[in-house]
């Protein structure tokens, strides 16, 4: 091997110098900068945040483990009609589940646990999903809150997975619409006990919405079913309460909550 | 194009990475490659020390030397973020910046490099879609494959 020191004067020189140059050049011509102008290709669908982003975020508020017990709901029924019935259950399931973590409800967990797969088999999903059921009831014995929490994140994750799988990505959607209606049904509750623009500020959710609606309104099959027409309806209802710029005001904050609550009554329940 | 893959959890990322390199073809094997090393970056920040969390999806394609890309992303204020690009290409310069829906104002934080990554930590003003940008150019002018993963704290 040929010490460092094998290049002449003559030599070195030249090469440091092309050395030195490369990146220089790469800086001048902005190669690591990136313009808003300079974007030319741009994903359209707006990627939508795991419920344990947000819940992180609230973890950071003033709120106790009894407000978040206080909110639970833990569904008894689950006798749904159709596929999208079901998918928009389990969706709002999950979101239980969540919430049950933050409540830090042993019992609660359990059940929705069990729930979550018996909603899972009838969608066909019992195989991908019972090692997450497995995991989220051992866990939850072990009072591993975290834990837990990501193995609702992995449940949603691996149903919107398989589901996709199956060409069934407009049941992927009635999933997701499912856990945020929930989602916000919880949330707004929690703001409007303890009000805050601090907290308020986590409803403003422009392009999410925009997302939902487009979404919904694409589907065909969608426009012909009564249950998913409600969602719709609610989404057009709460488009302009968390899209508008400023403060989401009290008085907003508690008309998304009547909003979502009415949806979660009309199109999450069996 | 862009599309959105998920993984498995971290702890069991290199089972993961050894099969998919076995079982894909060449072109699923450069994003394999991709996401190890947009990984490389996130690894000090998703430890228990780093204390961000991994979001088990990744997002991968492929782009012309030089040409910009970017996701459209939900963030939540009270949220840090840390965005990685990574690449299977050699000989790269990588660019990332994070910016608001009217691309006005970028608000990328601190920016960490490798030699097959890039990483800026984000904390935004206030919750809502903003554009995760990025560009890299490479040394022949060929394409380069991508991947983006994210974690939060």
């Amino acid at each position: 091997m040929k010490p460092l020191h094998f290049l002449s004067r003559s030599t070195l020189l030249p090469t440091l110098g092309i050395l030195l140059a490369a990146p220089i050049a790469a800086l001048a011509d902005g190669a690591d900068v990136i313009k808003f102008s300079e974007i030319a290709k741009k994903h359209d669908k707006v990627v939508v945040p795991i419920p344990s982003e947000i819940f992180n975020v609230l973890d950071k508020f003033d709120v106790t483990r009894n407000d978040w017990r206080a909110e639970l709901k833990v569904p008894e029924r689950e006798a749904c009609k159709d596929r999208l019935q079901f998918a928009l259950f389990l969706g709002r399931v999950v979101a239980e589940g969540f919430l049950a973590v933050e409540a830090q409800d042993q019992e609660a967990i359990r059940k929705i646990g069990r729930k979550v797969l018996s909603v899972a088999e009838e969608l066909g999903l019992r195989k991908a999903v019972i090692k997450h059921t497995k995991a989220i009831i051992e866990e939850a014995g072990d009072s591993d809150w975290n834990a837990v929490r990501e193995e609702f994140d992995a449940t949603r994750q691996t149903v919107r997975e398989e589901m996709e799988k199956r060409r069934d990505q407009d049941l992927a959607q009635c999933v997701s619409v499912g856990g945020w209606i929930r989602g916000t049904e919880i949330i707004t509750s929690l703001i409007n006990h303890n009000y805050s623009t601090k907290k308020s500020e986590i409803l403003h959710q422009p392009q999410l919405l925009e997302h939902f609606t487009s979404t919904f309104k694409e589907v065909r099959t969608f426009q012909r079913n009564p249950r998913i027409k409600k969602v719709i309806a609610g989404l057009d209802k709460l488009q302009p309460l968390m899209t508008a710029d400023g403060t989401v005001s009290k008085e907003r904050v508690a008309m998304i909550h009547s909003i979502s609550q009415q949806l979660r009554k009309e199109t999450l329940t069996p | 194009m862009i599309t959105m893959h998920s993984q498995l959890s971290r702890y069991r990322l290199s089972a993961f990475l050894f099969t998919s390199i076995l079982m894909f073809s060449q072109a699923q094997a450069f994003v394999v490659d991709a996401l190890s090393f947009a990984l490389e970056g996130a690894e000090k920040h998703v430890s228990e020390e780093g204390g961000y969390t991994l979001r088990k999806d990744f997002w991968q394609g492929s782009s012309e030397s030089g040409e910009g890309q970017a996701i459209k992303h939900h963030l939540v204020k009270g949220n840090s973020y840390w965005f990685w690009v990574g690449t299977e290409s050699d000989d790269t310069t990588m660019a990332i910046a994070v910016y608001d829906k009217k691309g006005t104002k970028s608000y990328e934080g601190k920016i960490e490099k490798g030699p097959n990554w890039i990483g800026t930590q984000v904390e935004v003003p206030k919750s809502g879609t903003y554009y995760i940008a990025f560009k890299i150019t490479t040394k022949n002018k060929e394409e380069a494959h991508w991947a983006v993963a994210y974690a939060f704290k």
